[in-house]
């Protein structure tokens, strides 16, 4: 006999033999505990950083780095710390780091989704 | 109450995956007490990603496991605590009964865990995806223990099973 064969003789057997019978009465004992159980909704933490403070992070940043670069100018704009792209773009610490931070959120948002689809143990 | 008609349409098979992992009744019943109090606590977090069986079973199992790993860490002596399936199956006649008593007793020779798969697999009809959600094993190690319990069940129930009950079944 091979190995398809003897699955479906098994398959069968289980199948006629069907699952055990729960004891008499398990149902409504179920029932009574649900009636004094709370049913409890899955409420994610709230985040280190609301995202109003993501938004108007960004929107400095993005400030800044358009602003013209200061010169002995006398408005007060172009004393403001202005970025150097070519600089920024040239430096492996600031890309590695950049690149380190994006992957840490990113990791965060998935542990954070899977914790939320989890299921209980 | 919608749960109600849950409780009612699972009961049986949440009961026999308890069962299977714990082989003893009271301890049994309060798992499936337990699995069912856990999924209607957790009913928002089932998303449809699995059939709601599979999901059920994985709660169950994982509550059976978790009672069974405390068993062990507080029972030196494993052989006293599980009842046998073979003794509480004493009482059926028939080729029906010889079956089911052949199979319970067949069962009762494999380790929980592979009991659980087998069970999940042959009577609950789960594929060996949603086993691997049910049970958090890998498709590898789900495919290797339904080879070995295939195998072991095949044997155990060809000594213990009478020739023209086990020959029923080719028919």
């Amino acid at each position: 006999m091979n190995e398809q064969d003897a699955d479906k003789l098994l398959r069968d057997l289980f199948q006629q033999a069907g699952a055990l019978q729960a004891p008499e009465g398990l149902d409504a004992r179920i029932l009574q505990r649900l009636a004094v159980t709370p049913k409890t909704a899955l409420v994610p933490d709230k985040p280190l950083l609301p995202t109003w403070a993501w938004a108007a992070g960004g929107l400095l940043l993005a400030v800044l780095a358009f602003l013209p670069g200061g010169s002995a100018s006398a408005h007060w704009m172009d004393r403001l710390p202005s970025f150097d792209w070519d600089k920024i773009l040239g430096s492996p610490w600031l890309m590695m780091g950049s690149a380190t931070c994006a992957a840490l959120l990113g990791l965060d948002a998935w542990l954070n989704r899977r914790r939320l689809v989890q299921q209980p143990n | 109450m919608a749960f109600a008609w849950i409780v009612n349409e699972y009961k049986h098979m949440a009961y026999t995956v308890a069962m299977r992992v714990l082989r003893h009744r009271e301890e049994a019943e309060e798992v499936t007490q337990d699995a069912f109090v856990k999924a209607y606590q957790n009913l928002s977090g089932y998303q449809g990603g699995s059939k709601f069986s599979t999901w059920l079973f994985s709660i169950t199992y994982r509550t059976a496991i978790s009672k069974l790993r405390g068993r062990r860490a507080t029972t030196s002596d494993l052989d006293n605590v599980p009842e046998t399936f073979a003794a509480s199956l004493d009482s059926s006649n028939g080729e029906i009964g010889d079956r089911r008593a052949a199979l319970e007793y067949a069962l009762a020779q494999l380790a929980p865990e592979d009991a659980s798969v087998v069970s999940l697999f042959y009577l609950h009809e789960q594929n060996v995806e949603e086993i691997v959600t049910a049970t958090g094993l890998s498709a590898s190690n789900v495919k290797v223990k339904l080879h070995r319990c295939r195998k072991k069940l095949f044997e155990i129930l060809n000594q213990h099973l009478k020739e023209e009950v086990w020959t029923l079944q080719e028919e």
